[in-house]
C-alpha cells in the first residue's frame, strides 16, 4: 500500500459523459444530453470527497463513469497513478476488485433470492480471494462482524433484515473484496436518522482502519460536513465550486453554493431560516445556455454571465466557476 | 387559544397478523387548533402515516380503526360519518398532500383537468369558472405561466412544480385543515425550501391547521408550532417546538436529536441509538422503547409508561421521569 499522501489516488480530468438523443426510424442522433460536461477533481488516498448537487446534475453519472460502468465521452480517469480511461474490460478486471460501489436503495441492489452469505460471498469467489466453500463462509462471517451484523444470520434472505441492516450487508459486500476506493451513491439517504448515524460512524471507522478512499455522492448537505474532507459542488454537468469542507461551508463563494447552503432547513430552535428567494428551474443538460449555467437563477447575475462561460478560477483556498471569483482574483 | 379543529382521542389502529390483531397505532391522542401546525415525528414504521390515514378513514383493509377511538373534527366524530359525508370531508374540509407527487397525480390527464375535477367534485362550478379558479390557484402556489401549465401533463413538470400542483389541489376548497405527509421528502433541498415557504404562507393566509408528518427534524423546526414524537405506534413525547428542541426529556427524543449530524465535523462521533425498532409483534408490553433505552429501569418493559407533565403543554411518557418527579 502506498503511503504517499500527496499524489492523488483518484483523479479525473475534463471528464465528459454525453448520452445521445436518438430520433426517427434510423435512430439518428439529433443531440446529446451532456450529463457530465468537463469535470476535474482529485481525491487523495484515505480521504473523502463529497460530490453534491441537485437531482439531475450528473453526480451519479460521474460516479459510474469513474468506475467505468458507463463509457466516458472525453477526458481521462486516473486510478492509483494509472490511466484507466480506455482500458479493455479484461484489463479492468483486476482493478474492479480495488474499486467498489454502494447504492442508495439496499432493497433493490440485493438479489431477493440470494442468501446473504452468497451475496457477500459472490465477489470473494469471483475474484478468487477464497475458493473453497468453507473459506468463503469464514470470510463472509468476518466481514459481517466488521459491519456489526450477526454472522449467524448469513443463511437468511435480504427481506428478513431491516433497511439499515441491508445497507450494512451492501457495505460488507463491497468491503469483502478488499477495495481501496469506494463510491457511495446516496447510500444513506433512504435511512432513518438514528440508523444514518450508525452507518456514518461505521463508514468513518472503516476509513480510518483500512485507509479507504471515498467518493460520497449526495444531495444531503447535512451529512457532508460530518463525513467529507473536501466538497465538490456540481451544477448541470459541471463543477461550480470545489474546496475543503470547512472553506465551502464557512465561506462559500459561488452563488449556487450559497443558495444551496441557505436552503438547508435550520436546526436551531431559536431561529428559523429566512424566506428563500424564488428561483427558476434548472436548465436542461441537452441544451445548456451559452453563458454561465447558473445565470438564469443567479441573484448576482450581470450581462457577461449570459454570453460567456466562466472557468474554474483558482482562488486562494478553493476553485470557483464564477466571474465574481475572477474579479476577486485579478483585484488581489 | 384558537378554535379547536381536530381532537383525536385514543386512536388505535390494528392489522391482523399470525399472532392475532396487532395495534400498529395505539392510544394516540392529540389536538390541532385553527392556524396551528402540529408535527407528528418518528422513524419509518412508527405509525405516523397510519395515524394520518386513520383520521381520513383511508386505512387499507384488513387494517381497521378500533371503535373505541374518537376523531372529532369541528365537533363531529369522523368515525360516525357515512361514506358520502366522509367523501365531502376529504379534499373538502381537510386537504391532503402526500410525499410522492408523481403517484398522487394521474399521469394521463393534464394537471389542470385534475384540479378542475377536484373542484367540481365538491361544488357545482361551470367548466370555465373551475378553470379560472384553477389558474388562480396555480398562480397562488407559484407555478410560472399558469395558463400554459394548465394543459401540461405531470411528466412535463419538474418535481417541485408537481408538488405545487398537488398543493393547489389540496387548498382548492379552502380547507380548514391540511394533512401533509412528508411533503418535501422527495424534493431537492432548494425546492424543499421553496415548498416550506409556500406552506408557511398558506397557513398564515388561510389560517389552516396543518398536521405535518415527517421524519426530518429540520423541516419540523422550520414549520411546526408543536411536535408530537412517536415511537413504535405510541406517542413518547409532545411539546411546543422550541421546548422540545431545547428540553427534550424522553430518552428516545434525546437520542433522535443527538443523532443528527448538524454541525458535527469530521472525526467527531455521532450519537447512536443502539439496536433497531423491533417488529410490531415483538413490541414490549410496557414502554415500547425499553428494549433500546439507555436509562431503562427494572419495570419499564412490563408496565406502560406513565404520562408526566414536564411543563405546561410538555408531556413525556417515561418511567424514569416519574421517579425524578417524585424525588
Amino acid at each position: 500500500m502506498k503511503t504517499d499522501q500527496e499524489t492523488p489516488f483518484v483523479r479525473v480530468e475534463g471528464l465528459k459523459t454525453w448520452f445521445p438523443i436518438r430520433k426517427g426510424v434510423f435512430r439518428k442522433t439529433v443531440g446529446h444530453v451532456r450529463a457530465v460536461d468537463g469535470v476535474d477533481f482529485a481525491i487523495k488516498k484515505g480521504t473523502t470527497l463529497a460530490l453534491v448537487g441537485e437531482s439531475g446534475c450528473g453526480k451519479t453519472t460521474v460516479g459510474k463513469t469513474i468506475l467505468r460502468l458507463i463509457e466516458p465521452t472525453g477526458g481521462s480517469i486516473h486510478f492509483d497513478g494509472a490511466d484507466i480511461t480506455s482500458l479493455s474490460s479484461e484489463a479492468l478486471l483486476p482493478l474492479r476488485r480495488r474499486m467498489q460501489l454502494v447504492f442508495q436503495d439496499p432493497a433493490s441492489s440485493l438479489d431477493p433470492r440470494m442468501l446473504v452469505r452468497d451475496a457477500i460471498g459472490e465477489g470473494i469467489k469471483s475474484f478468487k480471494i477464497a475458493t473453497d466453500s468453507e473459506a468463503v463462509t469464514a470470510r463472509v462471517a468476518e466481514y459481517m462482524k466488521l459491519v456489526q451484523l450477526d454472522p449467524d444470520q448469513m443463511w437468511r434472505y435480504p427481506h428478513e433484515f431491516s433497511g439499515g441492516q441491508r445497507q450494512r450487508i451492501c457495505i460488507a459486500r463491497a468491503l469483502a473484496v478488499e477495495p481501496e476506493f469506494i463510491v457511495f451513491d446516496e447510500s444513506i439517504s433512504a435511512l432513518d436518522v438514528s440508523i444514518q448515524a450508525q452507518i456514518l460512524n461505521l463508514l468513518n471507522d472503516l476509513q480510518e482502519r483500512f485507509g479507504l478512499t471515498y467518493l460520497f455522492i449526495t444531495h444531503d448537505l447535512s451529512v457532508v460536513r460530518y463525513l467529507a474532507d473536501n466538497v465538490a459542488v456540481m451544477y448541470v454537468g459541471q463543477l461550480v465550486e470545489e474546496g475543503t469542507t470547512e472553506d465551502i461551508f464557512e465561506s462559500p463563494q459561488h452563488p449556487y453554493t450559497r443558495a444551496l447552503l441557505k436552503s438547508i432547513p435550520s436546526m436551531n430552535p431559536k431561529e428559523r431560516s429566512a424566506r428563500v428567494e424564488a428561483i427558476g428551474d434548472v436548465p436542461s443538460p441537452s441544451a445548456p445556455p451559452p453563458g454561465c449555467r447558473f445565470a438564469a437563477r443567479c441573484p448576482q447575475v450581470f450581462d457577461r454571465c449570459h454570453n460567456e462561460q466562466p472557468e474554474l478560477y483558482p482562488l486562494p483556498r478553493r476553485l470557483s466557476r464564477c466571474f465574481l471569483a475572477e474579479k476577486e482574483l485579478t483585484s488581489t | 387559544m384558537n378554535e379547536l379543529l381536530l381532537d383525536v382521542q385514543n386512536l388505535r389502529t390494528s392489522f391482523p397478523s399470525a399472532a392475532g390483531r396487532v395495534a400498529v397505532v395505539e392510544d394516540i391522542s392529540f389536538q390541532i387548533h385553527k392556524g396551528e401546525v402540529l408535527a407528528l415525528v418518528g422513524e419509518s414504521g412508527c405509525g405516523k402515516s397510519i395515524s394520518a390515514m386513520s383520521i381520513m378513514r383511508l386505512v387499507p383493509k384488513p387494517g381497521r380503526v378500533e371503535t373505541s377511538a374518537r376523531i372529532f373534527f369541528q365537533g363531529r366524530n369522523l368515525l360516525d360519518l357515512d361514506v358520502p359525508d366522509m367523501r365531502k370531508v376529504r379534499g373538502g374540509e381537510i386537504g391532503m398532500i402526500f410525499q410522492e407527487p408523481m403517484s398522487s397525480l394521474n399521469p394521463v390527464q393534464t394537471v389542470g383537468a385534475q384540479v378542475v375535477e377536484a373542484i367540481q367534485l365538491h361544488e357545482k362550478a361551470t367548466a370555465a369558472a373551475a378553470r379560472d379558479r384553477t389558474v388562480a390557484l396555480f398562480k397562488r402556489v407559484g407555478i410560472p405561466d399558469p395558463e400554459q401549465r394548465f394543459d401540461a401533463f405531470p411528466h412535463q413538470l419538474s418535481g417541485g412544480l408537481k408538488q405545487r400542483v398537488v398543493i393547489a389541489m389540496a387548498i382548492a376548497m379552502r380547507p380548514k385543515m391540511l394533512i401533509a405527509d412528508e411533503p418535501t421528502t422527495a424534493l431537492d433541498v432548494t425546492i424543499q425550501a421553496q415548498i416550506i415557504d409556500l406552506l408557511r404562507e398558506l397557513q398564515e393566509e388561510l389560517e389552516t391547521g396543518i398536521l405535518l408528518i415527517t421524519h426530518d427534524l429540520a423541516v419540523v423546526n422550520e414549520l411546526a408550532d408543536r411536535i408530537a414524537v412517536m415511537y413504535a405506534g405510541r406517542l413518547v413525547e409532545t411539546a411546543p417546538r422550541q421546548e422540545l428542541f431545547e428540553n427534550a426529556s424522553h430518552p428516545y427524543t434525546q437520542g433522535l436529536l443527538q443523532a443528527i449530524p448538524g454541525l458535527a465535523k469530521k472525526g467527531e462521533r455521532l450519537h447512536e441509538i443502539q439496536g433497531v425498532v423491533p417488529p410490531p409483534q415483538e413490541w414490549p408490553v410496557g414502554c415500547r422503547f425499553s428494549s433500546r433505552c439507555p436509562i431503562r429501569l427494572a419495570h419499564c418493559a412490563d408496565q406502560p409508561a406513565p404520562e408526566i407533565e414536564r411543563s405546561p403543554g410538555h408531556i413525556s411518557f417515561c418511567h424514569a421521569l416519574e421517579k425524578e418527579a417524585v424525588a
